[in-house]
């Protein structure tokens, strides 16, 4: 009840009565409302939720081989039996497409992991521990920020060669500055939070508060930043493998699949237009997710 | 013309979210004379500040709400006026003085720019005049003027909010809101500034409204005073009134909470419970939980304002025939 | 100032000794030896042999990384395993193309990012808000070179209208410019919009409006001189995106520019000539950022107190930048 009652006020009463039971607030309850209230972020979610589903059924999905070569069936336009046509070897490209998911979102998914145990664990220790430590590491992390991300990467690979490992590794280090930089700043916007300087004040200890606050707490930011770089490395890896120095022939990694078209552009787009599709749909799947999350773990930023 | 400055009447302002709304100002009532002062007090979240963007037209766009009411302006409501003549009427009529002065000024800009600005927009003169009359503003607040050319961040807090209010009073309004002018700054530049506004207001004749939730403050400065609770005016009366006379419950506890020279207490009294929250205000008196002389049909009413002696408005039910008898 | 300028200068000799610290273990790792790569396969291992000797490469890594700076230092970069050539003089006259090209992007992304930013920030939380935020995401998500792909069919194949590859004309350069700036508009857009929302609930856009300011005023002269402090510390990040993804395009519109220059070396397993080429990207690239942090001092006059004074006390935003 209230002293004076607004349309405004009708409006809420009704969406709390509609509510079953009061539910506990806690911040995770609270990030996934606003999550929810996001379209595009649950768009972007249930599109990668399919592309997951695509990956781990990918056997069953695809009507032919992968790298099964049909010279009778070369560079065919696309057909009920073929729906994104055919290569140059007459490798079915929908098949190539639906393995290139299970593989593109795999070594996106072991970039992410290595960079944010490597790059982001500097990161987060350089924001934790502060002073010096803070101080030597973010120095070091300069020096490899000097070199723009995507060259790091492919003189790695040109140093250490083609393949997935490779690939991996390449796109840890090149994105080690960016991944310490960001958990760095999350950490630091945690430490410097008043909850995290009372629990100090009463004398918690040091891997008990990294634990059960800051973490939890930093967390949030992290999610975004995970989910943000799944598409940054499938970019990066993708625009590797298209200008030929990324993974191998015949790992059906999609930008592998745009350079076997490339060079048909002309009289047979559909060789490029399919995969160029998945890789714009997965990363723009990732980036909206990851925006919803921004604005649901972040909403100051929005 | 009336002798009023300003009337504000029967004044509701909502926020409106998604989630909630919260209910700033609950239906207040009061009027300022011309080359008055009235003290708006209130501990924080009474909606003091709402109550000033209010009258200034600065409400948070899509989220603020004037649900009823009037703001009358030398009889002219402000709430009637288009943006474009309300923005003719800030800066020129009714001036505001922020809280923080450390974050009211644009840190890339000169302050004597900043000052010139108001000057410019309100009167037919050209940049050299203004900023001649920025010159001036610095003077008057007690500041070389040849600083004109300085950026904000080369001032200390205190000299920064005598430049906000240079740039208040650098069209002379008829009325100027001080929303807690000093509770940013050190105690000793605290006295400095508010004996120089005081001076000004003086010289000037300008009606004006002191929000803080300083009573000694409002000792010194004010003739009238407004004492708000949970969005409600809950006392207004004149200073005299108010202060040696006061009715409500609220009113009383709160000068019970001020440390004293003369007695020696052990502990200061302290108003038991906490506000209501502004977004469920109950249907009854918003001070119920915490008023020690209240009563059993306290929590039938809305309480309304009774006028206990000529200009004295208390809004509570213990001066109205509702209420039963003392149990106190 | 000029000490700070100094100072600044000064940082760059520890940048610089780790990246070509970076450099150099990589160059340990590269596969097969120099020697032979030098002299063919032909070579005896006699020859081989007095040719490493020759190199240094006998020596502890040590004596050869100070080796290795002392040749950065004066402007030898290695050679070129295919010409013999220095790499530096090979890499110079790729850079002014690679340099037009980065620049006519950064200047592309920025403008339509900050136009995009201040209208989304404007139009906040409206269908023009949700247009803008898709619009620049999508372009966030397509790879740089789909895009090159897409517009070199329609303007090329289709309307003959520029060239596909290719930069003998002024033309060439256009759709490299577009491709490389499209896929930074995102970034430009979303600093621009929540620095400028950010901006606008300040307290001194507040004290704008309480003078009466209109609300198009206090865009343009309170808001967007504040706002775009952290879009332009925002360009020394991209530029180096843009270099990276200049690299890709640089191969598919076969522009003869550093990052062709590179990429071809990588193919063509020409170590010196990658290695080389990435250092002296990087120090470029430092060397852009140092400018573009001077720069700023001229923006935010708080900067400015804080760097005479030499205080360390700098003002939010400044620590931000660090």
């Amino acid at each position: 009840m209230a002293k004076m009652h607004t349309p405004a006020m009708e409006r809420i009463e009704k969406k709390n009565a509609r509510r079953k039971k009061p539910v506990q607030s806690t911040p995770a309850y609270e990030s996934w409302k606003r999550f929810k209230r996001n379209p595009t972020a649950l768009i972007g979610l249930a599109v990668v939720i399919i592309l997951i589903l695509i990956a781990i059924f990918a056997p069953l999905i695809a009507p032919y081989d992968y790298q099964a070569q049909d010279y009778l069936s070369m560079m065919q336009k696309p057909s009920a039996a073929h729906l994104f046509g055919t290569d140059t070897f007459g490798r079915d490209i929908f098949s190539r497409c639906i393995y290139g998911t299970r593989y593109s979102l795999l070594i996106a998914l072991f970039c992410t992991i290595a960079a944010f145990f490597s790059g982001g664990l500097l990161g987060i220790i350089a924001g934790y521990f502060g002073g010096k430590v803070d101080t030597i590491i973010m120095r070091i992390m300069d020096i490899f920020q000097a070199i723009p991300m995507i060259m790091m990467a492919m003189c790695i690979v040109a140093v250490l060669g083609n393949g997935i490992p490779q690939l991996v590794a390449a796109i840890m280090f090149a994105s080690m500055p960016t991944m310490a930089r960001n958990n760095r700043a999350a950490i630091l916007r945690v430490r410097g939070a008043d909850y995290i300087e009372s629990s100090e004040a009463i004398g918690v200890g040091q891997f008990k508060m990294i634990i059960k606050h800051m973490i939890p707490n930093a967390i949030g930011i992290m999610i975004i930043y995970f989910v943000g770089f799944l598409a940054v490395s499938i970019l990066m890896m993708s625009s590797m493998s298209y200008i030929g120095v990324g993974l191998a022939a015949p790992t059906p990694e999609w930008g592998l699949i745009l350079n076997d078209g490339k060079a048909y552009l002309t009289n047979a787009p559909y060789m490029t237009l399919f995969p160029a599709m998945m890789i714009m749909i997965t990363c723009f799947a990732f980036n909206l997710m990851g925006d919803g999350l921004r604005d649901a773990f972040d909403p100051r930023l929005k | 013309m009336s002798e009023n400055i300003l009337e504000v009447k029967d004044l509701v302002i909502h926020y409106e979210t998604d989630e909630e709304v919260v209910e700033a100002v609950n239906d207040i009532t009061f009027t300022l004379k011309k080359g008055q002062v009235m003290g708006l007090v209130g501990e924080t979240g009474a909606g003091k500040t709402t109550t000033a963007l209010g009258i200034m037209g600065l409400l948070p766009s899509k989220v603020g709400h004037v649900i009823q009411g009037s703001i009358k302006l030398e009889g002219e409501d402000l709430l009637r006026k288009s943006p474009r003549e309300m923005r003719d009427v800030r800066g020129k009529r009714i001036s505001m003085i922020f809280q923080d002065p450390m974050t009211a000024l644009n840190p890339v800009k000169t302050v004597g720019d900043q000052i010139a600005e108001v000057v410019l927009l309100h009167n037919r003169c050209s940049k050299a005049e203004a900023l001649k009359r920025a010159q001036e503003m610095l003077a008057m607040v007690g500041i070389v003027p040849e600083r004109y050319k300085d950026y904000p961040h080369q001032f200390s807090g205190g000299m920064k909010q005598r430049i906000v209010i240079a740039i208040a009073l650098a069209c002379e309004p008829d009325l100027l809101i001080a929303d807690e002018p000093t509770t940013a700054l050190d105690v000793t530049i605290q006295a400095q500034i508010l004996d120089m506004m005081r001076k000004l207001q003086k010289d000037h004749g300008t009606s004006m409204i002191l929000i803080t939730h300083d009573l000694g403050v409002v000792a010194e400065m004010c003739e009238t005073v407004a004492v708000m609770y949970a969005g409600q005016l809950v006392e207004f009366g004149s200073l005299e009134e108010v202060f040696d006379n006061p009715k409500h419950p609220y009113t009383r506890a709160l000068y019970q909470s001020i440390p004293s020279l003369d007695k020696d207490v052990e502990r200061l009294h302290v108003i038991p419970g906490m506000v209501s929250d502004p977004s469920n205000l109950p249907p009854y008196c918003s001070f119920f939980e915490r008023c020690d002389e209240k009563c059993d049909r306290c929590r039938d009413f809305e309480p309304w304002a009774v006028e206990v002696d000529p200009g004295h408005v208390v809004r509570c039910l213990q001066y109205t025939p509702e209420w039963n008898g003392g149990e106190k | 100032m000029l000490r700070y300028i100094v100072k600044r200068l000064l940082l760059l000799i520890p940048i610089i000794l780790g990246v070509s610290a970076i450099i150099f273990i990589l160059k340990t790792f590269t596969p097969g030896d120099p020697a032979r790569q030098i002299l063919g396969n032909d070579a005896t291992q006699e020859q081989v042999d007095a040719k490493r000797e020759e190199l240094g490469l006998n020596d502890p890594v040590i004596v050869q990384y100070v080796r290795y700076i002392g040749g950065v230092v004066r402007g030898d970069f290695g050679e070129s395993y295919r010409t013999g050539e220095p790499v530096l003089s090979e890499i110079v006259p790729r850079l002014a193309t690679s340099a037009k090209i980065t620049l006519g992007a950064v200047a592309i992304g920025a403008v339509l990012g900050i136009l995009l930013g201040i209208l989304s920030a404007l139009k906040k939380y409206t269908w023009v808000d949700s247009l803008v935020l898709v619009i620049s995401m999508f372009f966030q998500s397509v790879p740089e070179f789909v895009v090159a792909l897409v517009l070199i069919m329609i303007f090329s194949v289709k309307l003959h209208l520029l060239p596909a590859t290719g930069i003998e004309t002024v033309k060439g350069y256009i759709l490299p410019m577009v491709c490389v700036g499209l896929s930074s508009v995102a970034s430009y857009t979303r600093i621009t919009r929540s620095s400028m929302l950010e901006v606008l609930s300040e307290d001194y856009i507040r004290t704008a409006r309480a003078k009466g300011q209109t609300e198009g005023n206090i865009t343009y002269h309170h808001a967007l001189r504040n706002a775009m402090i952290p879009v332009a510390q925002s360009i020394g990040t991209n530029l180096g995106n843009a270099i990276g993804g200049g690299m890709v395009l640089e191969t598919v519109f076969g522009v003869p520019g550093v990052g062709k220059y590179i990429v071809d070396s990588i193919t063509q397993r020409n170590y010196p000539s990658v290695l080389g080429g990435a250092l002296i990207i990087a120090i470029v690239l430092t060397i852009i950022n140092l400018v573009v942090d001077i720069s700023f001092v001229l923006i935010d006059p708080r900067l400015k107190t804080t760097i005479i004074s030499g205080g360390s006390k700098a003002p939010k935003k400044a620590k931000a930048a660090a």
